[in-house]
């Protein structure tokens, strides 16, 4: 097996993140750590993967923790508003007014955007609206 | 399956040789993403100028969504990141994706290796079926820095200007990780960027933290916009150290984060101003365009002065 972490810290010693916060890889590799602050302090930058002698998917697995607690209806707020803008718009950074008239200043079309009502039947098909509390 | 009513750029240039530039029917669909468009539409126009320059021809893929973003919507639930992702490959059936962004890129290329699995595609095309759609599992995705890369002499060819800047290159995260994925250039020590920069005459110079992330990714800057902005700082201050001119990235969440946090520091006394380019933008400057710097958080225009300068 080559996705047996021999305890070697590569992965916390590559992750910025914990230069900076309580995350330790090693621990959510080991399982022994799934809250909000540590799983949500990674920056997805896949460093430790990388450096893993052992293969081990670090950031795939944290990402699965995250689905997880999202099914849980653990969510933080400003992530709940992302996630709200995806389900109105089909965009997690959506066009406003401010950026029509940047592109307008620049000789762009105002608007050049026909997604959302494709995304939004889509985003009730996978179940997204209901997980994330807008429908 | 729908047709797309995108409309079709072809080059202006008249002495091409590339095939692709010259058909009624354009090699690449352009992907842009959300931030540049809504964002810096800077980056827009710059990439749509430079693929013209280049004799390259691209269709923008206005029906496309949020790619989504491997960090904040795959951490949501996979099958949503999966299922949208399907929807925007299905847009480019029949032609190769250019994106302009390390998170679309990313997500763009894990998914396409992810749905080449029949199975697994079969059931995404479940969902795309609902909106008339399917995707065959046959397009693939490319960084605009590996069409640059690809275009050196190219661009060699058609600048107008050396550029005789130090430039900070910044590469991000999702340009070359998960290496095993994206395929593109070394994940530890890349030089695409790097080259291309120096092909219009500036100095890539080496710095701490090079390979550091921006601090935005993987849904931190909505979350803990305090931890970004540490990530940020840091960058910021080892650029400064190695007394750049500017810093030159692959991607505009990057680039929103780079110019916007650098702008939120200075507020905060941070005493640094680097100047934050997209790499289409720099090769813009090279073809004496205007590359819409002024729409820059912090102050970027002396860039532009300092090529005169420079002469």
């Amino acid at each position: 097996m080559n996705d047996v972490c021999i305890h070697c810290g590569i992965c916390t010693a590559s992750c910025p993140s914990g230069w900076y916060t309580p995350l330790v890889t090693r621990r959510v590799v080991g399982g022994e750590v799934n809250t909000m602050e540590d799983v949500w302090a990674c920056v997805t930058c896949y460093q430790c993967e990388e450096r893993c002698p052992r293969e081990i998917k670090v950031v795939e697995r944290i990402i699965e923790i995250r689905n997880e607690l999202v099914r849980e209806g653990k969510i933080f707020e400003s992530h709940r508003e992302a996630a709200l803008k995806l389900i109105e718009s089909g965009r997690i950074v959506p066009w406003n007014e401010k950026s029509g008239e940047l592109r307008e200043e620049l000789g762009l079309p105002r608007k050049r955007e026909k997604c959302a009502e494709e995304v939004k039947t889509l985003l009730k098909l996978t179940g997204f609206e209901s997980l994330i509390g807008g429908g | 399956m729908k047709s797309s009513d995108s409309k079709s750029h072809k080059s202006k240039s008249s002495d091409l040789t590339s095939p692709t530039s010259q058909s009624s029917d354009p090699e690449f669909s352009l992907f842009l993403g959300c931030i540049a468009p809504n964002r810096y539409p800077a980056i827009e126009s710059c990439t749509e100028l430079v693929l013209d320059k280049l004799g390259i021809g691209y269709e923008v893929m206005e029906e496309a969504s949020c790619c989504p973003p491997p960090g904040i919507v795959r951490s949501f639930d996979e099958l949503t990141w999966l299922t949208l992702s399907a929807r925007n490959l299905s847009l480019a059936e029949g032609r190769e994706i250019i994106t302009i962004c390390n998170g679309c890129f990313s997500t763009l290329k894990e998914a396409s290796v992810i749905l080449k699995n029949h199975e697994v595609r079969d059931n995404i095309n479940q969902h795309l079926k609902a909106i008339g759609r399917e995707y065959r599992g046959d397009v693939e995705v490319k960084h605009l820095v590996e069409i640059l890369y690809s275009s050196l002499d190219r661009i060699k060819e058609v600048m107008e200007r050396r550029l005789r800047l130090r430039v900070g290159v910044h590469y991000g995260c999702h340009l070359t990780r998960p290496s095993s994925i994206l395929r593109v250039d070394s994940p530890e020590n890349p030089r695409m960027l790097d080259e291309i920069v120096e092909v219009v005459g500036a100095e890539s110079v080496e710095y701490d933290d090079k390979m550091l992330c921006c601090g935005a990714g993987g849904g931190v800057r909505s979350s803990s916009k305090e931890l970004a902005l540490t990530f940020t700082r840091r960058k910021l201050e080892s650029l400064k150290d190695a007394d750049v001119d500017c810093v030159v990235n692959s991607c505009p969440f990057c680039h929103l984060q780079l110019d916007q946090g650098q702008a939120i520091l200075r507020k905060e006394g941070m005493n640094i101003e680097i100047p934050v380019l997209h790499i289409s933008q720099f090769i813009a400057l090279s073809l004496n365009y205007d590359a819409g710097l002024h729409q820059n958080a912090v102050p970027s225009e002396r860039i532009v002065e300092k090529l005169e300068e420079k002469l």
